[in-house]
């Protein structure tokens, strides 16, 4: 089984709807969202939630008004900003809590316990193109780190007992926990840029996180009429950080008024050949080949 | 006053709306700061070049073992609720991506043995961009932690004038840091359904922190109406919409600011000043 | 004293359940004590956690005194644990059975990890 995960580092370069164009053209595969703070993938792709779970994340803290004196100790010991005072008690601050368990080990009036954070669900569609993988955080959560390895778990489970071959990840923004809970497990990395100066900016970072994490990435510039310059700059990017470009699609207005009507990019009649060329080198690169051992982890022979 | 830039999805035009907001403040004989809080994918830069540039590497406390006294009796990794710390007999092994920098393992410890370190996990920086004052974070690659920096940012950040942050995309950790203590917040959105899906999250949010959002409509005339009825239906105040508009794209990828040139987008900045420094709308984010 | 020797597992059972590629997030441990026959089962406590489930993971193979665990791969914060904890880390190719893994094991055809290649 191989895992394709795509990451942007910028927002909105478009990296959802040409996964979703993927899947259609790969189908049938499992397709799994990542950003789990912002999940939607699953609406572009359709079908139908036949498998839901909670999740669980860590714990927090909660003051028993009953038990608490109101001597503050663990006001001044919370580093998270988490207690609030409500006179002549405190509480906690659910939204910032992080769990920690400082003000349990403060607490002398054994007011503090602690209680399972419910962080967000995870659930498995089935869709026209295959299985899909979403998972839905409460606003105002961290954690999503081990939501999106509950999401990449999931996705390689139900890849296995639907007996496919293939796992596609849309990745969260950034560079930082989601995005390294992403790349975890992946065989292959394809960024999706932008030319201008902020898609840039944010590929040159991604790229350096690959770089980091040992992972082969490839490189699409959507919206690549927007600017002949930068275009030739995210070449120029991409060659001296070893990253290979394969492919351009061009802006296309319509798309958005599409999305509306779910229709993905290889629905639009420009994009679809250029798609299906962008997904015949995916395929064609060697860490995708059948059998090949995982690009990173190497064992040494004692 | 702080008015917090935000948006559930990412590359709605969050940062186009913050600078060039910011540049109109300024514009308008406004004490203006501008605070780029997206720490992962930092761009505000690219629109508000500052000079002036001070910049201040940024560190957390790191536990770390005083060898003499640590007896290896483990209390420090049985306290760590984030598995951050592996004790043996005669080392402490502590995961610095893991760690949260609690300080609970400092009390934990029954010989005293652990003290903390600065450990450096990103840049902040400081300068002036024309008469803004320029303010930005940038997380270190390969760091996995967002939300220290974006607090310690905002924390720094004086409250004068009007300050205008720009916030990571989202409804996470991030977001929170990037919002908490706003005067205003102000989502950006585009009308489609990803939008429209964003958009709920992070209304839902600014609930939860106790603010109440107003909205942008970004490129207004592409896409559908639901997020439209969404938030007339919710009663959620729309500041402006802004089509759709090719030269918009262009000067932006040109990495230029779009307001001194583009008269709808600067009327529409017009309108959301107004709006957002007479208006009592929004309500403090808790 | 007898070595003991864990090998992650899909789930808690007996030695014919299928090993778990993942060290970290592996749902249990079987736990095996010398050449004998008797087998332990471990739930991986670190399975709920939301953080550091590589280190948890390790922590508990100290905690049952575990010499060496049998696994698909392991993560690079995995990997340090294990190592300063002097728990030895094989791996084992996916598809194996426990009973098959412990048996390469013990003629000696599985891999050793010894080299942090991860970073």
């Amino acid at each position: 089984m191989k895992v394709i995960a795509f990451i942007s580092g910028k927002g909105g370069t478009g990296k959802t709807s040409i996964v979703a164009s993927f899947a259609r053209l790969a189908a049938p595969v499992v397709a799994a969202d990542c950003d789990v703070d912002a999940a939607n993938l699953a609406l572009l792709l359709g079908g139908t939630v036949d498998q839901q779970e909670r999740f669980f994340a860590g714990e927090l803290a909660q003051i028993d008004p009953d038990r608490c004196t109101g001597c503050g100790v663990c006001f001044e010991r919370c580093r998270f900003d988490a207690i609030r005072p409500v006179d002549p008690i405190f509480e906690i601050d659910p939204l910032a809590c992080e769990g920690c368990r400082v003000c349990l080990q403060a607490c002398e009036f054994d007011a503090v316990t602690l209680v399972n954070n419910e962080a967000g669900k995870v659930m498995v569609q089935t869709a026209p193109t295959g299985a899909v993988i979403q998972a839905a955080l409460e606003p105002a959560q961290s954690n999503s780190g081990k939501l999106v390895t509950r999401v990449r778990v999931l996705a390689r489970e139900k890849a296995g007992s639907m007996e496919l071959e293939l796992v596609l990840l849309d990745g969260p923004p950034g560079i930082g926990c989601p995005v390294h809970a992403t790349l975890a497990d992946v065989d292959l990395v394809v960024v999706v840029t932008e030319p201008t100066p902020s898609g840039e900016h944010d590929l040159a970072r991604g790229l350096e996180l690959l770089h980091q994490f040992r992972r082969p990435a490839l490189v699409i510039i959507n919206k690549a009429d927007l600017s002949a310059t930068m275009v030739k700059r995210i070449h120029r990017l991409c060659e001296s950080l070893d990253a290979e470009v394969i492919g351009e699609l061009p802006f296309v207005s319509t798309v958005p008024a599409a999305l509306a009507q779910r229709q993905t990019m290889v629905d639009d009649e420009t994009l679809r050949p250029l798609l299906e060329a962008l997904w015949a080198r995916i395929q064609s690169h060697p860490a995708l080949v059948p059998d090949s051992e995982p690009a990173v982890v190497k064992a040494a022979t004692p | 006053m702080r008015i917090v830039i935000a948006s559930g999805k990412g590359g709605t035009g969050k940062t186009l709306i913050a600078t060039n907001l910011a540049w109109m403040l300024a514009e308008v004989g406004v004490d203006t700061t501008y605070v780029d809080a997206d720490v992962e994918a930092p761009n505000g830069h690219l629109f508000l070049p500052p000079t002036e540039v001070t910049t201040s590497r940024f560190s957390s406390p790191l536990p770390t073992l005083k060898e003499a006294t640590c007896s290896g009796c483990g209390e420090c990794q049985r306290f760590c609720a984030f598995h951050a710390i592996i004790a043996t007999t005669d080392k402490v092994l502590v995961f610095p991506e893991l760690c949260h920098a609690c300080g609970g393992c400092l009390d934990a410890c029954p010989d005293n043995a652990l003290e903390e370190r600065p450990r450096e996990s990103g840049t902040l920086l400081r300068g002036e961009s024309g008469r803004i004052h320029f303010r930005s974070g940038s997380l270190d690659v390969g760091e996995p932690r967002s939300t220290p920096i974006i607090e310690t940012l905002i924390a720094e950040t004086p409250d004068t004038g009007v300050v205008v942050v720009d916030s990571p995309p989202g409804t996470s950790c991030s977001a929170v840091a990037a919002m908490k203590g706003a005067d205003q917040v102000v989502l950006v959105t585009e009308p489609t359904p990803f939008g429209l899906h964003d958009l709920q999250l992070a209304v839902e949010l600014c609930r939860k922190m106790g603010c109440s959002p107003s909205v942008i409509v970004n490129r207004s005339d592409l896409g559908d109406t639901q997020v439209q009825r969404y938030l007339e239906a919710q009663s959620i105040p729309v500041l402006a919409q802004i089509p759709f508009d090719r030269t918009l794209s262009d000067i932006y990828a040109r990495s230029e600011l779009a307001a001194p040139t583009h008269e709808p987008l600067r009327q529409a900045l017009r309108k959301i000043i107004s709006t957002v420094l007479t208006n009592s709308i929004g309500g403090k984010a808790a | 004293m007898a070595q003991k020797i864990a090998i992650t597992v899909q789930r808690a059972g007996t030695l014919d359940e299928l090993m778990d590629s993942r060290f970290g997030r592996a749902p249990a441990f079987l736990l095996v004590e010398g050449d004998g026959p008797q087998v332990t089962q471990l739930d991986n406590p670190a399975t709920t956690a939301a953080h550091g489930a590589g280190t948890a993971s390790a922590a508990a193979m100290a905690d049952h005194g575990v010499h060496a665990v049998i696994s698909g791969r392991f993560g690079p914060k995995a990997f340090e644990a294990l190592k300063t904890l002097g728990v030895e880390m094989w791996t084992a190719p996916s598809g194996l059975t426990a009973a098959e893994a412990l048996a390469k094991f013990r003629e000696g055809t599985l891999t050793r990890m010894a080299v942090e290649e991860f970073r």
